[in-house]
């Protein structure tokens, strides 16, 4: 019985620019079908990470740093048949049309000649670019061509996805519209690597991340792993209709609750999840009898994360 | 406090001075400057001083010699450098996108031309500044008479501004440096040689208009020495050497008045060049990524189109052209589709623009010379070699740094081509350019082989026998076109790929190419003298060290050193075969490592072995 490997492994891995240490030591790995985010500020050593993983970066020094099995330094031409590499540029010629700009890059896929209108109609679809097939590229916006570019990422359908800032620069429309093709490629079990600086973003679509600052590994883990060990409480906003009399006073005696500060039309809980689960106080809130009439969990709060385990170093 | 009222704030200047000081660059090409200018003083002054060991005092009075030799070759290098150093002045600020914010500053449009002008002056002027120790010693050794002096200086400074006006004004129109760069030496060789070409064949009636001018002229005082005997010296008025050897013979007051009067011209042109400098900066400003050649010939396409739909031709298409996707070389199709360099259509025009005046003037020369080498020609075949080692230039060296600029690279290295097959295809487009540009070339040669065949036939005993052999000189010819292009290919290829930026990596090619042409005379020098009893002859096969030697003995038939044709065309075939195979060993062997990506080392892994990912389809057209 074979195990599968882990789709990325990176053991002790350097990246030199001179005397400049971009990145020190740094080891990760990453499971297939996971979508890791890597964070950090400026200048910490993300894209020299993912750069290196993409077979672009000559010089590094590393114990380990294999893509689904194979080892980078062996056969670099095996690893880009299976990733997509976006960069945090567009990289895209101007002189084509968007169909041109697909075909260009399906036959440098070596992609079935017989397949590559069906595969590049397909990838426009999920892009929603259909209708600018024929639209030279340097008319499209920034947004489209940032489409574009995800297109051309997924026409040899990778098992990595390296993604290097891609909602960089775009407005929230754009962001939004890239983020839900982000969401649909993970629920089709893509590996994904994704670096952004929109906290925001990648709180809703990572189930892992990695914090790096200053070329080293700040904390890596689960959402969830790098909530508790942190301590961080989540905020459940909930709305209660009729008297508050005696309420506060009762939920905060519940254990688990941290505080309860009553705000304009409802009340916040700061809620410590090793102790009581969000359904658990949804449940014991019921059953003191009071009418809820909202109950929200507050998204887990990446932002008050980052700036915890980063001091704004760069390496 | 209060004296700070009245200085001058020339912050522009400054930070173009600061930044020049800071740059190693400026260094290093300041000294290779004052070695290879002192180099060439040396090699021109080492005729003199060679035959005077028996009597060193019998160079006194000969200041006269390496003064106009110093005045020369500063002359040379105004007009070689100086486009060079001023083109990017203002693209530059337009590439960083820097220029925007210039220009909502109190900074007014003239001030921001002036501050930059003033830079790049300085920048010349520092390196004019390195012939002074050459020029006090000149004049100590007398021969050189005050007004000579002058009017060496003045005609010295009076191009140094002509010249560099030209290189911001282009600077100033051009969207990129690049263009600029090539448009600068364009217009200044119209500018310089224009009028004399237009002259000489009197295209459009100039030559009697000038000749009509000139019959004015040479009544007038002060003129009339200098005009009457040649008719065409109104046609050089804004080319300052000219006047200068015209003009240095004389003496005395007399003589600088006369040169004062003929720089008006130049102070002119300099003036319409800054205001027309100054008139284009806000307007073409923020221009959009344009491909001028790509556009005239699309404009030309339409044209085409428009004049064939009449009601004889009916839109009739003899040869359709498709649209066609790339299959299987992505690459070399959007190379040789995409490019106006690399498409058939638009080579063929190029062909066309060239080849048409080719013949013409192969006609014309043909027509009017009587000698068995035809000089017409012979300048003819060495301007369309600059013109092919510009082309080739521009469009080898893109190829990879193109890419690089434009931020294009990365993607396509992700892509499973090997580094091989990424040249092979690159490489394709430039191919074809050399296809086109083989054209002209051989026509001039094939042109002349047949003049020295015809003349052979009639005047078989002449002076030198070496301008008859027609059969040498053109498999010397053919030869040297069939080794150089390839060889000038993949050498601006390699650099393309070695330099990070296209403007540098361009203008890199060019600087290489000229100082590979007169590299083996300078480095000559220390040679002979350190060792002045060495025997030139011994190392006369050096001079194919620089690949323009070839090309100039060969046309003007100079082979008595050699004592036979075919000795320096198996060294010279041998040396640049060997460079040519060299540059594209180093293209092939290491283009993994020069693109900055890994490289394969040989090792290959079963893709059936690896692990299958086991996730879900995305696409619909694979279920």
């Amino acid at each position: 019985m074979s195990t599968q490997p882990p789709m990325v492994e990176v053991k002790n891995l350097w990246v030199r620019y001179g005397k400049y240490e971009a990145v020190k030591g740094i080891s990760f790995s990453i499971p297939k079908g996971e979508v890791f985010g890597f964070i950090g500020p400026n200048g910490a050593g993300k894209s020299s990470t993912i750069k290196v993983l993409a077979t672009l970066q000559r010089e590094y020094q590393c114990d380990t740093v294999k893509i689904n099995g194979i080892s980078l330094n062996k056969a670099p031409h095996l690893i880009r048949e299976i990733i997509g590499y976006m960069p945090d540029f567009f990289g895209v010629y101007e002189d084509l049309t968007a169909r041109e700009y697909l075909h260009f890059f399906a036959a440098a896929y070596r992609i079935d000649r017989k397949k590559r209108k069906a595969i590049v109609n397909d990838v426009l679809e999920l892009t929603d670019l259909t209708g600018k097939i024929d639209a030279p590229v340097d008319s499209l916006s920034r947004g489209m061509k940032q489409r574009l570019a995800l297109a051309r990422v997924l026409l040899h359908d990778p098992d990595l996805l390296l993604l290097d800032e891609p909602a960089s620069g775009l407005d929230p429309r754009a962001r939004i519209e890239v983020r839900e093709l982000l969401v649909a490629l993970k629920e089709m079990g893509k590996t994904i690597i994704i670096s952004s600086h929109i906290l925001h973003e990648l709180s809703q679509l990572c189930t892992s991340i990695g914090i790096i600052e200053a070329g080293e590994f700040v904390t890596q883990g689960s959402l969830d792993h790098i909530y508790k060990r942190l301590e961080l409480s989540r905020v459940v906003h909930v709305q209660i209709v009729g008297e508050m009399n005696g309420v506060c006073e009762n939920i905060e005696a519940m254990p688990g609750v941290k505080s309860v500060t009553v705000q304009a039309d409802r009340l916040a809980i700061q809620l410590q999840e090793d102790q009581l689960a969000v359904e658990d106080l949804h449940a014991k809130l019921a059953a003191t009898g009071v009418k809820i009439r909202m109950f929200q969990a507050e998204a887990m709060d990446m932002e008050t994360v980052f700036m915890k385990l980063t001091e704004g170093k760069t390496a | 406090m209060k004296l700070r009222r009245f200085q001058i704030s020339l912050p522009l200047l400054s930070k173009e001075l600061t930044e020049m000081a800071n740059r190693r660059r400026t260094y290093i090409i300041r000294t290779i400057y004052a070695l290879l200018f002192l180099g060439c003083i040396g090699y021109i002054s080492l005729d003199q001083v060679s035959g005077l060991q028996n009597n060193p005092l019998a160079i006194l009075g000969r200041g006269r010699q390496i003064f106009e030799s110093m005045i020369y070759l500063q002359f040379t290098a105004i007009y070689l450098f100086l486009p060079a150093i001023t083109c990017s002045v203002i693209t530059q600020e337009k590439e960083h996108n820097s220029l925007g914010l210039l220009l909502i500053t109190r900074l007014s449009p003239s001030t921001i031309i002036l501050e930059k002008y003033l830079g790049r002056l300085i920048t010349m002027v520092t390196f004019l500044m390195l012939g002074l120790p050459i020029l006090a010693f000149a004049y100590s050794l007398g021969g050189v008479s005050p007004a000579m002096f002058i009017n060496g200086l003045w005609l010295l400074v009076l191009t140094m501004f002509q010249v560099a006006a030209l290189g911001v004004l282009c600077s100033s129109f051009f969207r990129t440096t690049v263009s600029a760069f090539i448009a600068s030496y364009v217009f200044g060789f119209l500018m310089l040689f224009g009028p004399v070409i237009s002259y000489e064949l009197n295209l459009f009636f100039f030559g009697d208009f000038l000749k009509m001018i000139t019959d004015q002229v040479r009544d007038m005082p002060l003129w009339s020495n200098y005009i009457s005997a040649r008719r065409g010296d109104l046609s050089l008025l804004l080319f300052a050497p000219y006047w200068f050897d015209r003009l240095s013979g004389g003496g005395g007051i007399g003589s600088i008045g006369r040169t004062f009067l003929i720089s008006i011209p130049i102070l002119l042109s300099t003036f319409v060049f800054l205001i027309f400098s100054h008139y284009f900066l806000v307007r073409r400003a923020f221009l959009p990524s344009r491909n001028y050649l790509l556009n005239l010939f699309k404009s030309l396409d339409s044209i085409f189109s428009k004049i064939n739909h009449n009601r004889v031709t009916r839109g009739i298409v003899l040869v359709k052209e498709q649209i066609q996707l790339p299959e299987n070389r992505p690459i070399a199709w959007r190379e040789t589709s995409k490019k106006s360099l690399g498409t058939v259509r638009y080579l063929f025009r190029i062909l066309i623009a060239l080849e048409v005046p080719v013949l013409f003037l192969c006609l014309f020369i043909a027509s009017s010379s009587p000698a068995a080498i035809v000089p017409g020609a012979v300048m003819l075949l060495w301007f369309i070699w600059g013109l092919v080692v510009l082309l080739l230039a521009v469009s080898a060296t893109s190829l990879i740094s193109g890419e690089r600029s434009h931020e294009t690279l990365d993607v396509l290295l992700t892509a499973p081509i090997s580094g091989t097959d990424i040249l092979t295809q690159k490489i394709a487009g430039v191919r074809r350019l050399s296809m086109a540009l083989l054209v002209p070339l051989l026509t001039i040669v094939l042109f002349e082989a047949w003049w020295k065949w015809e003349y052979a036939q009639i005047n078989p005993n002449n002076r030198n026998p070496y301008e008859l052999q027609w059969l040498p000189y053109l498999i010397g010819s053919l030869l040297t076109i069939g080794i150089y292009l390839p060889m000038l290919t993949w050498l601006f290829c390699w650099i393309g790929m070695k330099v990070k930026s296209q403007t540098k990596a361009i203008l890199s090619a060019l600087g290489v190419i000229v100082l590979w042409c007169i590299l083996p005379f300078i480095l000559m020098f220390p040679v002979l003298i350190l060792n002045p009893s060495f025997n030139e002859e011994s190392v006369i096969y050096g001079l194919f060290l620089s690949p323009a030697s070839y090309i100039v003995i060969n046309e003007i038939a100079e082979f008595h050193e050699f004592g036979t044709t075919w000795g320096p065309l198996m060294i010279n075939s041998f040396i640049y075969g060997g460079c040519y195979l060299l540059f594209r060993y180093q293209c092939h062997m290491h283009i993994d490592k020069n693109l900055g990506r890994l490289d394969s080392k040989g090792n290959f892994i079963d893709r059936s072995t690896l692990f299958p990912s086991g996730k879900q389809s995305l696409l619909s057209s694979d279920q």
